[in-house]
């Protein structure tokens, strides 16, 4: 029988921190349906961004187990293929490299992915056409706004196609206007690509654009509406 | 001078025009435009069209329950019947290990068990929920060969609910699974399952599934119809 896999889907995931004295994640479950768009919320310190690393296999787990699109991934050389095709990563501080252009810090998870030049090319003026940034291909990072860099570095999170995208706080940094255009670029992609979503937010107005919250409290959570 | 006068040769089309079709050509063409809207929907447009029309079926069944008008588990079984795969639906419900061993006639038992189960979820959330206007938004591919159709919801009181509806490609569509608001149907069941089928069996299941969503008091899982 062909089941629909889950885009993710993580069973009892617990972390220490500090040699045991710190619990970050404590038996911690989640299932996300492929296409989902999931606010991760909770206080500071709960273990939302544990949580969001982990699935991306850039915590060391002590107990759990994390499936991505049906699939177990087997160590460290996995995970690095997933990150480099499968799963996106979106920060709160964009991380632009200064020296090079919005053009180039796109093109750059594509190296070594693409072999083609002109296929990276091609993909980097479509990204920047899809985060509204057509015209800014030249522009250094020190000569965009907050707003600009984080548009450039969604862009750069979807260079290799990932079909889930992980963001800690994307728009943390930013203005409320600048906040709302990041968050309906983001249910655009879900909405035309089917890109599953998990979006650490402290703000309720872009947990609203989600299809429902996840609370994390003291390492363990739950969808909550 | 001698003049040619050529008569134009008459073609299949000048005939068809003129009506004077040859009784084989006129049957074939007759089946080829019978045949040419499902042709041409073949694919995802077929999908989206599907998953419109059972998207204004249940807009009824819930109006019509919010309504309390009765009967409404037997539209909502037609509409499982006609236009989901509710059969494939209630196998990946199924923890794996428990599908690949359970026998057939409980199997079967169980396959029953779960229509009733589903129709009661969804007519009870009917009841509860607001009242979506659901549209399709679009549509991709799936890896497993499925189409996703997306589907937005929206209620008079501002609420969206979004969907992503797996179906069987062709021109006989049937929805497989469902997401909603981000949370998978089949695996959401199969957790909600996991932890009777461990108390009480398949039998267990069954009496529970029987019961509607009360017989999972207590068992993880979501709202999924909310």
């Amino acid at each position: 029988m062909n089941r629909i896999d889950l885009a993710i889907s993580a069973i009892g995931l617990v972390k220490h921190y500090d040699g045991g004295r710190a619990k970050a994640l404590d038996g911690l479950s989640i299932d996300v349906a492929q296409g989902a768009m999931i606010a991760l919320v909770g206080p500071s310190g709960s273990g939302k961004s544990t949580l969001l690393y982990a699935l991306a296999g850039l915590v060391d787990l002590d107990v759990g187990t994390i499936v991505i699109e049906g699939r177990r991934p087997g160590g460290e050389a996995d995970w690095t293929r997933l990150r480099a095709s499968t799963i996106g990563l979106v920060f709160q501080e964009s991380w632009l490299l200064p020296t090079l252009t919005a053009a180039q810090n796109i093109e750059l998870p594509m190296v070594g992915v693409e072999a083609s030049a002109r296929v990276r090319t091609r993909r980097v003026e479509e990204l920047l056409e899809t985060v509204g940034m057509a015209g800014f291909a030249g522009r250094m990072p020190d000569s965009l706004s907050g707003g600009e860099r984080q548009r450039i570095a969604m862009a750069r999170s979807l260079a290799n196609g990932p079909r889930i995208l992980l963001a800690d706080e994307p728009t943390g940094e930013l203005d409320s206007a600048n906040s709302a255009r990041i968050m309906e670029m983001m249910a655009k992609l879900r909405a035309e690509r089917g890109v599953t979503m998990l979006i650490v937010t402290h703000d309720p107005r872009m947990a609203a654009y989600c299809d429902r919250r996840y609370e994390v409290v003291d390492g363990t959570g739950t969808y909550v509406d | 001078m001698r003049r040619i006068i050529r008569r134009p040769r008459s073609s299949g089309r000048a005939r068809l025009v003129a009506g004077r079709v040859p009784p084989v050509a006129a049957i074939v063409i007759a089946l080829f435009l019978a045949l040419l809207p499902r042709t041409l929907l073949a694919g995802t447009a077929a999908a989206e069209q599907h998953v419109a029309e059972a998207m204004s079926v249940m807009t009824e069944i819930a109006r019509a329950v919010k309504e309390g008008k009765g009967g409404q588990d037997a539209a909502f079984r037609r509409l499982l019947a006609k236009d989901f795969d509710a059969s494939t639906l209630a196998m990946a419900s199924l923890p794996e290990e428990v599908s690949e061993s359970a026998d057939a006639a409980s199997l079967a038992k169980y396959r029953s068990a779960f229509v009733v189960y589903l129709t009661k979820a969804f007519l009870e959330e009917a009841a509860r929920a607001p009242l979506y206007e659901t549209r399709v938004a679009g549509s991709r591919n799936h890896a497993t060969g499925r189409i996703i159709v997306h589907t937005v919801g929206e209620a008079p009181n501002g609420n969206r609910r979004e969907g992503d509806w797996f179906v069987t490609p062709g021109a006989a569509p049937r929805i497989v699974d469902a997401a909603i608001r981000g949370i998978l149907l089949s695996a959401n069941e199969r957790k909600r399952f996991a932890r009777v089928l461990a108390r009480g069996g398949m039998s267990g299941l069954v009496a529970a599934l029987e019961k509607g969503p009360s017989g999972f008091t207590g068992s993880p899982g979501e709202d999924v119809w909310r």
